[in-house]
């Protein structure tokens, strides 16, 4: 579980094709002291996973070869990592592209631009946001 | 005396003798002419009789195949629509599959059950299979040792390279259908090597086997609402159509010879792109390479030199298929016809497969493709001949039986005729013939006076004279009788024609709404039932029809209405409106009055006609121009949300970027900038939010337009409302040091229904623009209640630059700010006042401006007052206290 009030104990993998964002969220969440692993490609990616045991990821849907959909998937089907939150980060913000993500059965769901000074807090939002839907449902 | 009357009896017995035999014998010699002289016709006349039986059985074949054929692909749509409602999890799918089995012919006796379904799948809305149910049979060596697995070979089928064919696009297709609609592509396929797979009559094995897909669109009831979630899809092992038409079974059809490729004879399946899918003869199925040539039969699944996908189309057929697949689509059952085909005369029984699925046979009604059965007719002609030799022997030994006994028959009438003919027979023959004469003829004046005046007292010449009086009274009766029936039956005949003529004519206008055909049928009436040479109709400058008798002989003066020595003008009218004229013309007769009132009859009716026709033909423009008007706003909002959704993504991909490194500098993670670099890396993070308020401005604008937008209707506390604006204006009016005002009637219930967060929405753009375009001064929100109207008015008062009055009507349309100069004084996108006013529609509500140039303008948003039930009962209770 992640623990809010101690950044430090995080362990973090973002998967992203776009250099920028993994900078950007590298470079943030490396200041404020959590472990940051990266990869812009899905099935190193999801070596990166199996190798680091993250308490959390944050993944691009839109990617080439293996997408974030079939990241998802596949590392949901890994039982060691069924309850590891994983949050979508991407740029489809259209009508029904949040349903479409927890519908897939992702944890969180954010959009681009990401909000900087905001991060960590956007984070948190977005999966206690999931947690209320699954609660609905 | 005695003697004489022994003598009577005799020759009375021998007559009756005679009456019966000799018709007999005149039978029997008519029997044996009409045999001997049509002995060749009725050779003939079997061997005719042979082929066209063979032929009915050809026509019938191909329509039976073509029917079954289309009945159970009609009941593969059932199947998918069943996959769409079932549960998506792999036991459920692979349950689905093994259940769909069918019987599959492996040669004289044998068979094997073998999946219905080469792939079951459901496919994601971006195109990415998220489970499939695999058959590996493709791979299944003979017998057939197919299994059935839950794939892990996901692919992503948008991209055609990665389906299973390598060039399947029925992921294209699927995303345009309708939510109950199926589309299904042609036999798609592969080349697999002769070992493999199916082995039909061939014996040798298939060389190219394929599927058919069906694919339709999966919508789901999710929150109360119908979503589209995905696709299911299921691909029909081809082998299943081969099955009808690889063992074709003639037996007990008679002379239709087996469809065997010994004896020359085919039953094939092609679908409506000319390409074989099935063939009795199965290495007859064969792929295309990238060059539109056969592949080669040892290629595979896999072998990169194979682009597989099309089947081959038979040169043969190339040239009569678009004739074939024309013809049978005009007519449901089969048809046969003759055709040279690779030098050898051949029938061909041919029926469409009368299934219609999906977008791509919208256009036509051209089916799956068409079901042929061709018969060898040089084949069939020999089995004729042996035939022929059989009926020919046979007439000759029974003609040879019937000379013999129609011989002995006449010798023995001849003798018996002869001996009774010169007693009792002759005279009593005699008036027997007059009385024939009398039936077919009439008997002359001179034929009666001779019965009349026969002397003697024998009882055949009373007899005479006594029919010779009878005979006069008849024939004079009977032609009394002929003249009233000619007479009443002229007039008859001519009555029954002018009726009918015009019955059939009115039905005719009925079943018609084409002027042409109107035109052209009421002129050819007026030809066919008047003595008019020349008729002219003419409706208007543009529908005008005229008939001239024909031949035209060389030199003849063309019969108009200047020339005609004899011309008749009728109007065609309809409640006193005149459409046009008839015009009636001969050199060489006189128009009778019965003729004209037959001409006005047939006017009333055109005029009904050529009204209706115009009618439907302004109705009928207007609903094609309609239809395709509506099919390119459809296409154009497709096409609008894709658009937007990929400026979307593409415009946020590069500002998180802008957004973010400005923010992470501004934040100081690499080192704390100086002021002057501070402030510009501001001014990028704040060019940066203004560019994705643009963006997030049109998808709003886009939703709202797609009516995706929904009002909240809930429980809100006004004060907290306006609370909430103040405090953003009190922000707004310090920065530009100018006043803000805020002023509610004190009448306004504390609790009202509706959506908090759109009037926010709302209020907060206009008094963001009342502060925008306002230097100096104050600005003002007002909310005031109007109980009667059960109303409420938010208004925002300024007193800024103000609107001119030409820009009044259109500051709430897309895209528009008052000044459209290119000073860019003011930032914004224009979007604004547009969102907000669609957004007060949504509410029920109406928002309108005065303004005045110079002195500043008001924005009044109205909307309706709902309140609370228990805010109402808690208000009235109050009253009520207060007057106890």
């Amino acid at each position: 579980m992640l623990d809010w009030d101690n950044l430090e104990s995080w362990c973090v993998i973002i998967i992203d094709d776009e250099p920028d964002n993994l900078d950007l969220v590298v470079e943030t969440l490396t200041f404020y002291g959590v472990t940051v692993h990266s990869s812009n490609d899905g099935e190193k990616g999801i070596e990166m996973v199996e190798n680091f045991n993250p308490n959390l990821i944050l993944l691009d849907l839109s990617m080439p070869d293996v997408d974030g959909w079939e990241v998802h998937r596949r590392i949901r089907a890994m039982p060691k990592f069924a309850d590891v939150p994983i949050v979508a980060m991407t740029a489809h913000a259209m009508v029904g592209d949040r349903e479409r993500v927890m519908e897939a059965g992702f944890d969180g769901y954010m959009t681009k631009p990401i909000r900087v000074p905001n991060l960590v807090k956007d984070i948190k939002a977005a999966i206690e946001e999931g947690n209320e839907k699954d609660s609905e449902t | 005396m005695s003697w004489l009357r022994s003598r009577l009896l005799i020759l009375t017995i021998l007559g009756l003798l005679i009456t019966s035999i000799v018709p007999l014998v005149a039978i029997g010699i008519v029997g044996l002419q009409r045999y001997e002289s049509r002995g060749d016709a009725t050779v003939e006349e079997s061997r005719e009789l042979l082929e066209e039986s063979a032929l009915d059985n050809l026509e019938a074949q191909a329509a039976e195949i073509a029917f079954e054929m289309a009945a159970f692909l009609r009941e593969r749509d059932e199947d998918l629509r069943t996959l769409a409602e079932l549960p998506r999890d792999e036991e459920t799918y692979l349950t689905f599959t093994q259940a769909n089995q069918r019987q599959v012919w492996l040669g004289i006796d044998d068979y094997v059950s073998l999946p219905l379904y080469r792939e079951v799948a459901f496919i994601d809305l971006i195109g990415k299979e998220v489970l499939k149910i695999e058959n590996d049979c493709i791979e299944a060596i003979y017998p057939l040792d197919c299994e059935l697995i839950v794939s892990d070979n996901l692919q992503t089928v948008r991209d055609l390279t990665f389906t299973t064919y390598k060039n399947e696009d029925y992921f294209q297709h699927a995303k345009n259908l309708a939510p109950d609609e199926i589309y299904v592509s042609r036999p798609t396929g592969n080349a697999v090597p002769p070992n493999v797979g199916y082995r039909g009559a061939d014996g040798g094995g298939v060389r190219y086997q394929g599927v058919v897909r069906f694919i339709m669109q999966v919508h789901e009831e999710v929150d109360g609402e119908m979503r589209h979630s995905g696709y299911v899809t299921i691909a029909l092992d081809q082998t299943h159509l081969l099955e009808f038409t690889a063992h074709v079974d003639t037996v007990g059809r008679g002379p239709v010879p087996q469809a065997s490729t010994l004896l020359d004879n085919f039953a094939y399946a092609v679908g409506s792109d000319g390409a074989t899918f099935a063939h009795v003869r199965h290495s007859a199925i064969a792929g295309l390479d990238g060059n539109g040539q056969r592949v080669a039969t040892l290629s595979t699944v896999d072998d990169p030199n194979d682009i597989p996908g099309n089947f081959y189309q038979m040169g043969f057929l190339n040239p009569i298929f678009p004739e074939l697949m024309e013809r049978s689509a005009q007519v449901s059952q089969g048809i046969v016809e003759r055709y040279v085909i690779n030098d050898k005369e051949k029938s061909l029984g041919y029926a469409i497969i009368p299934y219609f699925s999906g977008s791509l046979y919208e256009e036509e009604p051209r089916g799956f493709g068409l079901v042929i059965v061709s018969a060898n007719l040089d084949a069939l002609s020999v089995s004729s001949d042996v035939l022929a030799v059989q009926i020919e022997d046979d007439l000759a030994t029974l003609s040879e039986q019937l000379g013999g006994l129609v011989l002995t028959a006449t010798l023995l009438g001849a003798i018996l005729v002869f001996a009774v003919g010169t007693a009792v027979v002759v005279p009593i023959r005699s008036v027997t013939r007059y009385s024939k004469t009398m039936e077919e003829r009439g008997l002359t004046e001179d034929e009666i006076t001779a019965l009349k005046s026969r002397r003697g007292n024998t009882e055949v010449a009373q007899l005479a004279r006594t029919f010779g009086e009878m005979a006069e009274n008849v024939q004079a009766r009977e032609e009394q009788i002929a003249e009233l029936l000619t007479q009443t039956d002229e007039a008859l005949t001519l009555r029954v024609k002018e009726l009918s003529a015009l019955e059939d004519f009115g039905r005719e206008l009925t079943s018609t709404l084409d002027i042409e055909s109107v035109l052209n049928q009421a002129t050819q009436t007026l030809l066919n039932n008047t003595e008019a040479e020349a008729v002219e109709l003419v409706i208007s400058s543009e529908d005008r029809r005229s008939t001239q008798p024909l031949p035209l002989k060389q030199g003849d003066v063309i019969l108009t209405e200047e020339t005609a020595k004899h011309v008749v003008k009728i109007p065609v009218a309809r409640e006193d409106q005149t459409v046009g004229h008839f015009f009636l013309m001969s050199n060489n007769h006189e128009f009778t009055d019965d003729e004209q009132a037959f001409t006005k009859q047939l006017a009333a009716w055109v005029s009904v006609a050529v009204t209706n026709a115009r009618l439907f033909n302004s109705v009928e423009s207007q609903r094609l121009q309609l239809e395709e008007t509506n099919k390119k706003i459809t296409e154009a909002n497709q096409l609008k949300s894709e658009f937007l959704a990929n400026v979307s993504h593409e415009l946020r991909t590069p500002l998180n970027a802008i957004i973010g490194f400005s923010d992470m500098l501004l934040m100081g993670i690499n080192g704390k900038l100086g002021d002057k670099q501070a402030h510009y890396v501001t001014r990028v993070r704040d060019n940066g939010d203004r560019l994705l308020t643009l963006v997030n401005d049109i998808l709003d604008l886009a939703r709202i337009e797609a009516g995706r937008v929904e009002v909240e209707e809930s429980v809100f506390a006004v004060r907290a409302v306006v609370d909430h604006l103040s405090g953003q204006a009190d922000i707004f009016a310090k920065r530009r040091r100018i006043a803000f005002i805020s002023e509610t009637d004190e009448n306004l219930p504390k609790k009202l229904i509706g959506d908090s967060q759109r009037i926010i929405q709302v209020v907060s753009n206009l008094l963001s623009n009342a502060f925008k375009f306002t230097e100096e001064g104050s600005v003002t929100l007002n909310v005031q209640a109007d109980l009667p109207n059960k109303q409420w008015t938010i208004s925002v008062v300024d007193t800024g630059i103000g609107i001119p009055p030409h820009a009044v009507n259109f500051i709430f349309e897309e895209f528009r700010q008052v000044d459209g100069s290119s000073k860019r004084a003011f930032t914004g996108t224009g979007l604004g006042l547009a969102i907000t006013k669609n957004l007060v529609r949504l509410m029920g509500g109406t928002i309108a401006v005065e303004s005045t140039i110079g002195e500043g303008s008001t924005f009044m948003v109205t909307l309706p007052l709902v309140e609370p039930e228990d805010n109402t009962q808690a208000r009235q209770k109050g009253v009520t206290e207060s007057n106890a």
